[in-house]
């Protein structure tokens, strides 16, 4: 059976207009914090991403003071719909805990306008630790 | 491209740029105030309805052409053409964006 496309009609992603994309945060011996947006990856209207990756990994360096939760989290927001947590860890630090976690999550599509977040929070006293929250893909037209 | 803008708080209580697509620099929060904050944000402990936090800012990476030549800022047209539609930053009767370089 023959398969004719039409003229100019490009089916692999990233031969339509493709572009790169990604964004992270990683930084050491970060304190407590309050919950804070660290970077944020929004669409454009006539463009999509394919998400190649999103990890997220804590790596406590001080376990001093009460011991609390810490997150390391990737929130996606659907354009005009309801925000959801789409990778994330939960730890636990201080009170003497040293561990570290990590999460992936790979193969995701944002449509038009959909956002892709990333965020930390550390509600310990005294505690700190190194973060690392990344994303890659790749966009194309939509 | 590298500007300084606002560190806000959202009524959730997350802390947050006004921009679709950014990269916050990491240590780049200003100004630290003991007990308050810290070059990565605001501490856990802290009050975060203190007057003193309104005056927060960090450093962001954003993309070329979301900048206006003329004013060195993120340009609003701009915004709303990339992402027409979208019910924050797409729309003409939308709130702007608050972004203050001025700071």
């Amino acid at each position: 059976m023959r398969i004719v496309y039409p003229a100019g009609a490009r089916n692999d992603l990233y031969d339509r207009n493709g572009a790169s994309k990604g964004a992270g945060f990683a930084a050491n011996a970060v304190a407590s914090h309050a919950d804070t947006q660290r970077w944020s990856y929004t669409a454009p209207a006539s463009r999509k991403l394919l998400v190649g990756s999103l990890s997220t990994t804590i790596n406590p360096q001080n376990a001093g003071g009460p011991a609390n939760l810490a997150q390391c989290y990737g929130r996606l927001t659907p354009s005009g719909g309801a925000a959801t947590t789409c990778c994330g860890l939960a730890l636990t630090l201080g009170g003497g805990v040293i561990a570290t976690s990590a999460s992936h999550l790979q193969g995701m599509i944002l449509m038009p306008n959909d956002q892709l977040e990333g965020r930390t929070v550390d509600l310990s006293t005294g505690a700190s630790a190194s973060y690392f929250i990344a994303f890659a893909g790749l966009e194309f037209d939509a | 491209m590298r500007i300084r803008v606002k560190l806000k708080r959202s009524a959730e209580g997350l802390w947050f740029v006004d921009l679709p697509t950014f990269a916050m620099v990491p240590g780049s929060v200003e100004p630290v105030i003991d007990e308050l904050t810290t070059p990565d944000g605001v501490l856990a402990v802290a009050d975060q309805t203190d007057s003193r936090l309104q005056r927060l800012s960090c450093m962001v990476e954003v993309p070329d052409d979301y900048i206006d030549e003329r004013t060195g800022k993120p340009s609003r047209v701009t915004l709303r053409l990339l992402h027409r539609g979208h019910p924050r930053w797409g729309l003409g009767n939308s709130t702007d964006p608050d972004i203050d370089l001025q700071l």
